[in-house]
């Protein structure tokens, strides 16, 4: 997997790209650690490349956005595709997680 | 029948999932995430539970079933480690809670369970065995 952090309107975004399995997962919250550390208006993470998601994705997301939480600054996600979209439908990511469709639509949450 | 000996170690799991495409029926490519899914998850519970001390494997491998009337793909993992039937012991996940409130982790067989028709667990031989079966009927 690789990440891209980009940064549009007071927005950090990070854009995903291939696979967050067991191996990758850890690159994630890396990444998201450091941005929450930026005071950002808010946290964007862009799906529309990502592939591929596990219980270990899963695990580092449910962790981020618990941080999220913490830390006052909002976690949104967007783009996602059909795989992801079924194990987060399965797992009951839906309800607990802000998604969206498009980048303006997280921006503008 | 393919099969392919998995020492018990994350990095291999990009050589199952190779060994999964080389495999897959060529009108099943829309199980390939799926099935690499559920390959990930049960090989991490071995990885990480089926052996205290030794540095043990896994043994994968599929074959095409034709079971009650139906077409399946079926995908197996072996280990020998000690005896764990994840479909019973494995806890419930909690999927009502909100995001502060709702523990990590627990999720990978309420995915497998979600994901495939069918599931079977044997303790045969001091080895584990899962099977996991995939209808080849594309119904997305």
């Amino acid at each position: 997997m690789n990440i891209t952090v980009k940064e549009q309107n007071g927005c950090c975004i990070l854009e995903l790209n291939g696979r967050m399995d067991a191996t990758t997962v850890a690159m994630f919250e890396e990444r998201c650690k450091e941005q929450f550390e930026k005071s950002y208006a808010k946290l964007i993470v862009d799906m529309t490349a990502l592939e591929y998601i596990s219980s270990a994705g899963l695990r580092g997301i449910l962790m981020m956005e618990k941080t999220s939480k913490a830390k006052n600054c909002p976690l949104v996600f967007f783009g996602l595709q059909p795989m992801v979209h079924e194990v987060f439908k399965i797992s009951s990511f839906l309800s607990i997680l802000k998604i969206c469709a498009t980048l303006d639509e997280a921006i503008n949450l | 029948m393919p099969t392919l000996n998995v020492p018990a170690s994350l990095e291999n799991l990009q050589t199952v999932n190779t060994f999964i495409s080389e495999n897959l029926p060529q009108n099943c490519e829309f199980l390939r995430h799926k099935i690499e899914l559920v390959a990930e998850e049960l090989l991490v519970n071995v990885f990480m539970y089926a052996y205290e001390d030794s540095q043990g494997e896994a043994l994968v491998g599929c074959r095409d079933v034709f079971f009650d009337n139906e077409e399946f793909f079926c995908f197996w993992v072996c280990d020998s480690g000690k005896p764990f039937n994840p479909f019973l012991e494995a806890p419930s996940p909690d999927l009502t809670s909100d995001a502060e409130s709702r523990p990590i982790g627990g999720l990978g067989i309420h995915l497998i369970k979600s994901l495939v028709r069918h599931f079977s667990y044997s303790y045969t031989d001091k080895k584990n065995l899962i099977e996991l079966y995939f209808s080849k009927e594309n119904n997305e």
